[in-house]
């Protein structure tokens, strides 16, 4: 039975009564309750005014129940049954332990839905007591951990091997790779000649190919209704009453010294707080971030998830892990030093409902705030804005599978889990994710918001960085190749070439680029005539239309790119982009390398280098922090 | 609804098509034949018989129109030089079509729209564009579309409109050779039709998104050049180079020894006779002088090819300036579009004026004696028959079968008459190039253009071996002339043939 529910005050007047409150702050609460369709002690929580763990303690006062502490009076973990770990997070209700023969049941969430959660699973004769909602969360975590970990490693690779990266060469593949190479190395060895024309017949006709398409894009993408489709009158008819629980991941990995700025944004967020559900992910051995996440007296809207210890240790199982705990119907993902513009999540939601029904993800543009700092950080700024401002939207428009950026990517999230969540093994897990929406019949939109983040501005550092996203590209690419004619099935006509220029063919340039910049170049100091003979006219028009037609086209919409931004002192830079791309290069040969001997490694990015940083927190330049 | 609006730009561009083909069937009954379109079809017949490589042709000359020429003529049937008159054709109609559709949208109504389009196409300066020959249709489209593109640029102010401008820039260096002066007046103005926010924000950034793909495009020309002749500049100073114009023939056109040179004078004829061929625009400006949009672009546009035509009239380079005015009708067709919808006495006027530009036009042309106007207006009214020389010459060739030695770039219209390359040996050809002495110990006749001609500066082989059509060669003895042309034959022919 429940304990005496019978009111004597109200919640409120018992919070001003504790002295947890004043009377102003009372009314204030009452007013955004009403605007945020939220319960009063949610917006209390939400606001900071009062911690978790007095809250509860007043409700309990409140219902006149006894209130219990976790961590000082530890529940039975025996009593817990992990077939229904998602309802006890559902109803924040779990089974607490035996006393004098009675179960007693701990619940934080005391509602209609809950109540008859708790009914259903442990009848009428128990006893109720009242907690915080996060003893239930870290009662869980710590009694589930083996559950969600294994679910969060393993659910794709079980419910669709066919999808999943863990297994990086099919058998299938490595004979018909080995065909290739053994056919290629024979024709070489009879037919130099002929063989190295046709190789270069090949390239030229890829990046020809590569041109066409990706100007297409860059049309398509920079056509202005791209960039009308939320106005701030849309935003201003919004209810936040109506507005649904939004759940925000942010995985870290010894980020304790950018988590301010995370956490800073959160706050910024246009969007009732009550109504946000922020999972701050965090590697269980990581005890410095978990510490720094402790220490800054976060309100109730941010959850610490401990992410246990296992193999592989990427950023898609951390997140698979934590979205056991998810509770929002959407959700969206932002990194360490993420800061999303403040309407973004209006702006999703906008956007989810005017898409079809078959728009389960929407892709919010990302950029970067420290773009001036170097020349690294200018050509990375300078290629995110072509990629995000013109391409994505351009594959949108087209209904080409959109690889998702690494955050920023909003979902409805019984889809997200419908489809069977990130693959854990792939290190590009966005990418697969938005190839995996389109391959089951969804689609991915894109938003006009931006999320500004911090471009790696040091060589090492950003050579780490993108060799695993085309290394993870890689593995995409190598998965849904498996079976190349359900690919084309799943994907249709559009989507099919569309993945094999945007993904194979962004792999292929990397690795293609030095062969033809080098002969290039050879060519331009020697004046040699040895290359003659393997440029016939038809490939040396074709080699001479890449040459200025192409390097050409990419420069100009790189300055486009820094245009659109008005980032203006950007566009000169976008003439040294054939440097750039040749360190794409040297990560593409790294990233292959990897892919061979060691698929599954995350590459590092070290983050809170940019003096931008150290500004914002205030910080000495030698203190950084991992991801 | 979108299904209609398609059926009507198509209908649209149908009639269009219908009405330039009886126009230019009329013109080519009159034996009229456009002098660019008998020189690429000339190429395209020397090429076609051997190995072409794309630095044969020179590199000196726009290519868009010659490789849509050239590709278009491989399709089974279409192998003709008329293939260049229909692609004019098509060009038109598609400009036509287009302005339609968007004088659809601005409310316009189909008796408004005729008699619009009617006053247009009768204008001399469209009518030249779309009918005298491919480069001009092109040229007219191109120059059409970029208009149109600051148009969208000011009225939408979008990234999609500053593509379609520069696209169009950079299709226009390819297209034309007559660019190089649009440029020149291009790179102060361009910018300057960019929205006024974007000016504000960074006028240095606005000229690098306007004017690079241009800058490119010229900068992979001067590449070509200096990859296959190492002159980068070669396109512009070569002898037989389009983007010379008629400069090295300047003496032979009266009007550019009375106002070539100077700029003052090009300037004020230059526009004088934009004034006298479309008081539409001018009228269309000064009315709409308080409306923002129009005074921001519609007096650059005008200026743009009034400033161009002076430009090369100073460079003594056209043969007449309608060689670049003709584009100020694309400039009407435009700024019509950024105007509000004109009704009542506003239309009555512009119609108006629009015929009255049409006798200023015709006006204009009538008092040119520029020979390549000449013609087409003569076309018009009744046949000209072709050089007879170079037809005559043709027939000659045709009749016997020695192999010949001709420089194609000053026989084209020899090798167009001809209608094939067959015995013909041509110095395009590398090999050609390097050992010309041995092909001329070795080839049977050489046909050598009068130096008097305009095209003999062009000519290879005459200017190479000077004196050579006066003269004749050793061993060689004179079987054909023409005044024109003469053809030596060599002696030991028949003896040769004899041991053959």
């Amino acid at each position: 039975m429940l304990y005496n529910s019978k009111k004597k005050l109200r919640l409120g007047e018992i919070l001003i009564k504790n002295g947890l409150i004043s009377p102003v702050q009372l009314e204030e609460a009452l007013v955004i309750q009403k605007d945020w369709g939220s319960r009063l002690g949610d917006v209390i929580m939400a606001r900071g005014w009062v911690t978790s763990k007095k809250f509860y303690h007043t409700l309990a006062e409140h219902f006149d129940m006894p209130f219990v502490d976790f961590y000082k009076e530890p529940a039975e973990p025996t009593l817990l049954k992990s077939a229904l770990y998602g309802q006890y997070l559902e109803h924040l209700v779990v089974p607490y332990k035996h006393h004098e023969g009675r179960l007693m049941v701990a619940i934080a969430d005391i509602g209609d839905a809950s109540m008859q959660f708790a009914e259903n699973e442990f009848g009428r004769d128990v006893d109720y007591v009242m907690t915080s909602k996060f003893d239930i969360i870290w009662h869980l975590q710590a009694c589930g951990k083996e559950f969600f970990n294994h679910t969060a490693v393993h659910a794709l690779s079980f419910a669709r091997p066919k999808q999943s990266a863990k297994q990086v060469f099919t058998v299938q593949q490595l004979i018909q790779i080995g065909l290739i190479l053994s056919a290629m190395f024979g024709i070489f060895v009879y037919w130099p000649t002929a063989s190295l024309i046709a190789l270069n017949i090949f390239a030229g006709l890829f990046f020809l190919i590569n041109y066409f398409f990706k100007a297409t894009l860059a049309w398509v993408g920079s056509h202005r209704k791209v960039d009308m489709r939320i106005t701030d009158r849309m935003l201003a008819n919004l209810d936040d009453a109506s507005l649904p629980l939004y759940t925000v991941l942010v995985p870290m990995y010894k980020e304790a010294k950018t988590l301010p700025i995370i956490a800073a944004s959160l706050r910024k967020l246009d969007y009732p707080k009550s109504k946000l559900d922020v999972k701050l992910v965090l590697e269980e051995d990581d005890q410095e971030t978990i510490q720094a996440a402790k220490d800054l007296g976060l309100e109730s809207f941010f959850e610490i998830i401990r992410v246990p210890h296992s193999l592989p240790k990427t950023k898609p199982k951390a997140c698979n892990y934590a979205l056991n705990f998810a509770r929002g119907k959407f959700l969206t993902i932002y990194d360490a030093e993420d800061k999303p513009e403040p309407q973004q999540l209006k702006k999703a939601l906008i956007t989810f409902a005017q898409s079809a029904e078959d728009v389960i993800c929407v892709q919010a543009r990302l950029n970067y705030f420290n773009s001036t700092e170097n020349w690294m950080t200018r050509m990375f700024t300078l290629e995110y804005s072509i990629w995000f401002d013109y391409f994505l939207p351009g594959l949108d428009i087209l209904r080409i599978p959109i690889p998702l950026g690494g955050t920023s990517n909003h979902f409805k999230m019984d889809k997200l889990r419908e489809i069977g969540l990130w693959d854990p093994y792939n290190v590009t897990e966005d990418a697969d994710l938005g190839m995996r929406i389109t391959q089951l019949g969804y689609r991915v939109g894109v938003v006009n918001s931006t999320t500004y983040e911090e471009a790696t501005g040091a060589l090492g550092n950003w050579i780490r960085q993108r060799s695993r996203w085309v290394k993870g590209y890689m593995q995409t690419y190598l998965v849904y190749m498996r079976h190349p004619i359900d690919t084309y099935r799943t994907l249709g006509h559009a989507g099919f070439w569309g993945f094999q220029m945007f993904v194979g063919g962004t792999i292929m340039t990397t690795l293609l680029l030095p062969f033809m910049y080098g002969m290039y170049f050879f060519w331009l100091i020697t004046q040699t005539m040895a290359l003659d003979s393997y440029f016939p006219p038809i490939v040396l028009y074709m080699s001479l239309f890449n040459l200025l037609m192409g390097n050409g086209f990419f420069i100009y919409v790189y300055m486009l790119g820094a245009f659109k931004r008005h980032n203006y002192t950007l566009i000169p830079y976008a003439l040294t982009a054939p440097f750039y791309w040749m360190l794409l290069s040297l990560a593409g040969y790294k990233a292959l390398w990897q892919l061979v001997f060691n698929p599954f490694y995350w590459e590092k990015t070290t983050h809170g280098l940019t003096h931008f940083v150290h500004e914002e927190l205030d910080l000495p330049e030698n203190q950084n922090a991992k991801t | 609804m979108q299904k209609r609006k398609s059926h009507r730009v198509l209908e649209f561009f149908i009639l269009a098509t219908a009405l330039f083909s009886v126009l230019m069937v009329w013109l080519l009954s009159h034996d009229y034949h456009s002098e660019y379109s008998l020189r690429v079809w000339a190429k395209i017949l020397a090429f076609g018989g051997n190995d072409f490589r794309l630095e044969d042709s020179g590199i000196l000359f726009p290519y868009v129109p010659f490789y849509l020429f050239w590709g278009v003529t491989k399709f089974p049937g279409l192998h003709t030089e008329y293939v260049s008159y229909l692609l004019s054709i098509l060009a038109a109609a598609g400009v036509f079509a287009h302005w339609n559709t968007f004088l659809v949208k601005k409310g316009y109504r189909l008796k408004e729209r005729l008699l619009l389009a009617t006053l247009v196409i009768s204008h001399p300066f469209a009518l030249w564009g779309i009918t005298s020959g491919l480069n001009n249709a092109l040229t007219f489209a191109v120059f059409y579309m970029f208009c149109f593109g600051v148009v969208r640029l000011v009225l939408l102010r979008d990234l999609h409109s500053i593509l379609f401008l520069t696209a169009s820039l950079a299709a226009f260096f390819l297209t034309d050779d007559r660019s190089m002066y649009l440029a020149i007046v291009m790179f102060p103005f361009i910018p300057l039709i960019a929205p006024d926010r974007m000016l504000k924000e960074s006028l240095s950034s606005v000229y690098v998104i306007l004017l690079t793909p241009f800058a490119f495009a010229f900068m992979s020309w001067m590449y070509l050049n200096w990859m296959f002749h190492n002159d980068p500049f070669m396109f512009m100073h070569a002898p037989e180079a389009m983007y010379n114009g008629v400069w090295q023939n300047s003496d032979q056109y009266s009007w550019l020894n009375q106002w070539g040179g100077d700029w003052i004078a090009s300037i004020g004829y230059s526009f004088w006779l934009s004034l006298l061929a479309t008081p539409a625009t001018i009228w269309m400006i000064w009315r709409n002088r308080m409306h923002e949009r129009v005074l921001h672009t519609a007096p650059k546009l005008f200026l743009m090819p009034a400033f161009a035509a002076a430009i090369g009239t100073v460079g003594f380079a056209l043969f007449h300036a309608v060689d670049v005015l003709f584009m100020q009708m694309a400039v009407f067709m435009t700024a019509l579009l950024l105007l509000p919808r004109l009704r009542g006495n506003s239309m009555k006027t512009l119609l108006g004026l629009l015929l009255l530009g049409n006798f200023g036009g015709w006006w204009i042309m009538h008092t040119s004696d520029a020979p390549q106007l000449n013609k087409w207006k003569a076309a018009i009214l009744h046949s000209v028959p072709d050089s007879t020389s170079d037809v005559q010459l043709a027939k000659f060739l045709n009749e016997q079968h020695y192999s010949t030695l001709i420089d194609e770039r000053a026989g084209y219209r020899v090798i167009a008459a001809k209608g094939n390359v067959t015995n013909l040996v041509l110095p395009f050809r590398v090999e050609v190039k390097l050992v010309d002495k041995y092909f001329l110990k070795t080839v049977d006749q050489l046909a050598i253009l009068n130096p008097n001609h305009r095209l003999s500066v062009v000519d290879a082989i005459g200017k190479k071996y000077e004196g050579i059509y006066w003269g004749g060669w050793e061993g060689f003895h004179l079987v054909y002339d023409d005044q024109q042309w003469r053809i030596y034959r060599r002696n030991d022919i028949e003896s040769l043939a004899a041991k053959k």
